[in-house]
């Protein structure tokens, strides 16, 4: 039950309380050295056509160069625009209600480069019931994107990057060869009341993937935030759906209100309808998506995860004006803001705090955030046993020093960890990894197993046991690890108590829990 | 709130009409009649303690410092002119008008506030409550109460004001679940189940008094089930009365703490080998506090405190287990019976002072941001590293903090590499650096920052808020 203090303001407004608000990670300037994950192999021809497809982005895609000025009719926009437009399944696995999810959702995707770059929602991310249909739920793992296009075309992708403030997502084709169609961008554009687009979405498969044609309009200028419009016309358009000039150009795409709080929190305006979002305003995001696909397949193309080394520090780009008000030297340098007790960074001596502005006497180029990538990709580049000397500058750029650094191996992670079922309490649990210990900011040396997923009827979920929980101890038996955990399982099922007390750690707080099995039940199965 | 006039008066006529062919039918028995006169009576002792609460608190949000009005109620309780009402309605208030029975409307100060049980006392003139024939209400003995009894609510529903509802006590010892937190931020309701009813409380309720047909005021109005009807919790009288003697003797109520939550034992006496049912069960221990170090630890189920029998058996026992600790003079050494897997020992622990639950906050509106003083308590609701330095509460959008990438719940404990422990500190600093770039170092959990704040040159934007 919800109660709250009867204040006016208070009750009297249900959005404080009727809306779900998931564990949205926040866009801190937080990076995390953990292992990367496992990708499809490496392709190179993506990157090598990279450099091209900037250029091509400015320069009119499909359109007929002839018919520019005078802008197609719409015929001819239905014929550019048809083949770049997709439609995106893909599957979502989410704990909601204590139990794990699977779902195959779906959403409309646009190519915007010949290599495969694909705009999509960024609504993605949050748990789906079904198409564009929100559940509640901790934050999906999202796999297994297939697109859809219109002409019969299939191509399997992967994601490249979220932007939280904007609400979309980049998606990268992994098995397309050659050119693919595409659409361009314009910020050479001035809008105003009435300014006219044209937007296309696909039917779905039941409807044979038809192309649908929209016209919209825009209806109203926003102040705040700015290169935002209001529009008027079909609401059919999803998230990310392009909207085109007359001449065939993409100027902006739709950013629907968003459903989830916390999403497209920069481009919200308090409307009902859809708006447009200017491509002025997201420019920034696909340079950047770019240049991520990049790493991301520059990373492929190295050694596999478990092969990488691990330093163990989390870090920020320090930044021009920090780095000018300390006298750091310029040319770029990182803050070493975590070092994870334990690790090999910690054992050579590296601090939070740390200054550190070269690798191998190379320089650290990293001046913004998005410059990270370099320096990741640099450990990640390395194997374990493999030693990396990073120069250490002290204020003032007056002193500098060497700490040698020998990579270990890289922790295991919630991702990899092994699982185990208990059919009996109907839980899962999976091996503590160094992850969920840092997640939970408990001392590295806490030892259990985690709960993964519970079925809320169960035995365990009856408890109150809930994914997350660590558990340490089962009526008298210690659960130190997976073993013991079965052990301990095994033991109490021998005996059939009447009651099976967990003893559970979740974050800082320590809590007890009672199943009370209806051990008749498991002996009549 | 929409009241068609026209629908409401021919809602009043079906009624008048009802009422009169029933009356008409069958007069109304003797006992009905006693209850009418119970009521009459009740309303007219009581309609002149009740007061409408229309108060003005700063808050700080968005990195900013705002103003903001609401309305509540309250109750007179003695000649003096003190004031019963809610911490939500009238705590922080930095200025408090109140509307008495006779619509007059008089400034009233703010005596003392305690959010740990939500509830506060303002005060208006003496004189007044003479001059204008105002009664004080008194307390009942809310332990008396019978689930089933008749009770009123008085208070300003919807800002409505002099309006009383009826209706019965519902539950007498509701225990709402841990976690409970107020619109401000701080937990309450450790010390108290609460009586529900189901006489209509609306917002603007709070802080007016559930009274019984003796015309006692058995308890403080004050929270309500969301999207329910006639479920309204009330902060029942035996805790009000105690909390409102020492705000208005000492402006505050001073509590020991030992730093352990504590979890009902109901269902597992017989795993921890107990032959008899008494103890609590110490869910978690704080960080740093008192029974850290006196070594006592999650699992350990404590049997007596000072010599006095500890009994949790259930959830509703519990708010009386921490009311105990509560009740300790503060520092006094109190000896323990724990038990440990099977093992009983005794231990000693010395008691703290609860101390305020948030510090005070500051506006830097030069760098764009607000922040918080950091108390004992805050370091364990929030989870803090320690006590020293500030904490980020607000950040401007667009300001020069927003710029430098700053993050609200970050604590700040250095300025220009001078360490700030505390808000004065802080506030010191923030003098000293005047117009120039000022670099803050940021405790952010396990990690450590820096953030420069370059103060001037901000773009105007309203933030999103339009």
């Amino acid at each position: 039950m919800n109660t709250a203090p009867l204040h006016p303001t208070n009750r009297l407004s249900p959005l404080r309380t009727g809306t779900h608000e998931p564990a949205i990670a926040t866009d801190h300037p937080t990076n995390r050295l953990s292992p990367p994950r496992s990708g499809a192999p490496a392709r190179s021809a993506l990157r090598l056509a990279l450099p091209l497809l900037l250029v091509a982005l400015f320069v009119p895609g499909v359109a007929d160069a002839k018919k520019k000025r005078k802008g197609q009719t719409v015929p001819q926009f239905y014929e550019m625009a048809a083949p770049t437009l997709a439609t995106v399944e893909f599957n979502q696995e989410f704990v909601a209600g204590g139990q794990n999810q699977q779902t195959k959702s779906y959403t409309d995707g646009v190519v915007i480069s010949a290599d495969g770059l694909v705009l999509i929602s960024g609504n993605v991310r949050f748990p789906q019931r079904g198409p564009g249909r929100m559940a509640s739920g901790s934050l999906p793992e999202l796999t297994g994107f297939r697109l859809f296009f219109s002409d019969g075309r299939e191509h399997e992708a992967e994601v490249v990057t979220f932007d939280t403030d904007l609400n979309l997502g980049l998606l990268r084709i992994v098995d397309a060869e050659g050119p693919l169609p595409h659409v361009s961008f314009t910020d050479d554009f001035t809008p105003e009341i009435g300014t006219a687009f044209r937007s296309m979405t696909l039917y779905t498969k039941e409807y044979g993937r038809e192309p649908v044609y929209s016209p919209m309009s825009i209806n109203a200028m926003l102040e705040t935030p700015q290169d935002v419009w209001s529009l008027a016309g079909s609401t059919t358009n999803l998230v990310g759906a392009p909207l085109w000039n007359a001449r065939g150009k993409v100027v902006g795409v739709v950013a629907q209100v968003p459903m989830t709080p916390g999403a497209g929190r920069m481009v919200r305006p308090r409307l009902s309808g859809p708006v447009g979002l200017s491509y002025a305003r997201f420019q920034a995001f696909i340079t950047d998506g770019r240049s991520a696909a990049e790493q991301q397949i520059a990373a492929q193309e190295k050694p596999p995860e478990d092969d990488a080394g691990w330093l163990g520090i989390e870090f920020q780009a320090l930044g021009k004006p920090v780095a000018k008000h300390l006298g750091i030297s310029e040319g770029g340098a990182i803050l070493v803001t975590r070092v994870i007790p334990g690790s090999p960074a910690g054992d050579a001596g590296l601090a939070p705090l740390d200054i550190l502005v070269a690798i191998d006497g190379a320089r650290i180029a990293v001046n913004k955030e998005s410059d990270l990538n370099t320096f990741i990709g640099a450990v990640r580049a390395q194997k374990p046993g493999a030693t990396m000397t990073f120069t250490r500058e002290a204020r003032g750029g007056a002193s500098t020093d060497e700490v040698a650094v020998t990579l270990a191996n890289s922790p295991k992670t919630e991702l990899h960890a092994e699982r185990r079922v208990n059919d009996a309490f109907e839980l899962t649990v999976r091996e503590l990894t160094l992850d969920t210990l840092l997640g939970q900011r408990l001392d590295p040396t806490t030892t259990g197993v985690v709960v993964d997923g519970v079925t809320r009827a169960g035995w365990g979920g009856l408890a109150g046991l809930s994914p997350g929980m660590i558990i340490q101890r089962i009526n008298e038996h210690d659960v130190t690890d997976l073993d013991t955990f079965e052990a301990a399982l095994a033991k109490v099922t021998e005996e059939t108590p009447e009651k099976v007390l967990f003893f559970v750690r979740f974050r800082r707080d320590t809590r007890f829990f009672v199943a009370e099995p209806d051990w008749d039940e498991l002996s009549a199965e | 709130m929409t009241i068609t006039p026209s629908r409401l008066g021919v809602h009043l006529v079906a009624v008048v009409l009802l009422a009169g062919v029933a009356f008409a039918l069958t007069p109304l028995p003797t006992h009905a009649a006693d209850l009418q006169t119970s009521i009459l009576r009740v309303q007219r002792n009581a309609h002149t303690a009740l007061v409408n609460i229309q108060p003005v608190t700063e808050s700080y949000t968005r990195g900013e410092k705002r103003k903001r009005a609401s309305v509540g109620s309250g109750f007179l309780i003695d000649t003096q002119g003190h004031i019963v009402t809610n911490y939500h309605v009238a705590g922080r208030a930095s200025r408090v008008m109140v509307t008495l029975h006779n619509k007059e409307r008089v400034e009233a100060e703010l005596i003392g506030e305690d959010p740990l049980t939500d509830l506060a006392v303002i005060k208006i003139p003496a004189e007044l409550v003479s001059d204008y024939d105002m009664k004080p209400v008194r307390f009942g003995d809310s332990d008396a109460l019978e689930v089933g009894e008749f009770v009123m609510a008085l208070g300003s529903p919807l800002a409505l004001a002099r309006t009383m509802t009826f209706g019965v006590v519902s539950n007498k010892d509701r225990y709402l679940p841990e976690g409970m937190t107020l619109p401000t931020g701080e937990r309450t309701g450790d010390f108290n189940t609460w009586i529900q009813t189901d006489a209509a409380i609306n917002p603007g309720n709070s802080g007016g008094p559930l009274i019984n047909l003796a015309g006692e005021v058995v308890g403080v109005n004050a929270r309500g089930a969301m999207f329910a009807d006639n479920i309204g919790f009330a902060i029942p009288a035996a805790t009000a009365k105690a909390v409102a003697a020492s705000l208005v003797k000492i402006g505050e109520v001073k509590r020991s703490y030992v730093g352990i939550q504590f979890q009902s034992l109901q269902d597992w006496e017989q795993l921890f080998g107990m032959t008899e049912a008494r103890g609590a069960l110490i869910a978690s221990v704080e960080r740093g506090g008192p029974a850290a170090a006196a070594g006592l630890l999650p699992g350990d189920v404590l049997l007596s405190y000072g010599g006095t029998p500890v009994t949790a058996r259930f959830d509703e026992e519990l708010p009386g287990v921490y009311q105990l600790i509560a009740d300790t003079p503060i520092g006094t050494e109190v000896t323990l019976e724990v038990l440990r897997r099977e093992n009983t020992s005794t231990m000693t622990i010395t008691t703290v002072e609860t101390g305020k639950l948030s510090g005070d906050e500051f506006e830097a509106e030069a760098w764009g941001f607000t922040v918080r003083g950091i108390t004992d308590q805050m370091v364990f609701d929030r989870d803090l590293m320690s006590k020293d330095g500030v904490v980020v509460e607000g950040v401007r959008t667009g300001g020069p903090a927003d710029r430098g990438n700053l993050s609200r719940g970050w604590v700040i404990d250095q300025i220009n590499d001078t360490p700030v422990n505390d808000l004065a500190a802080f506030e010191a600093q923030y003098a000293a650096a005047g117009n120039a770039p000022a670099l803050l170092r940021i405790v952010d959990q396990e990690r450590l920052r820096l953030v420069l704040v370059t103060p001037g040159d901000e773009p105007t934007t309203d933030g999103g808020s339009r």
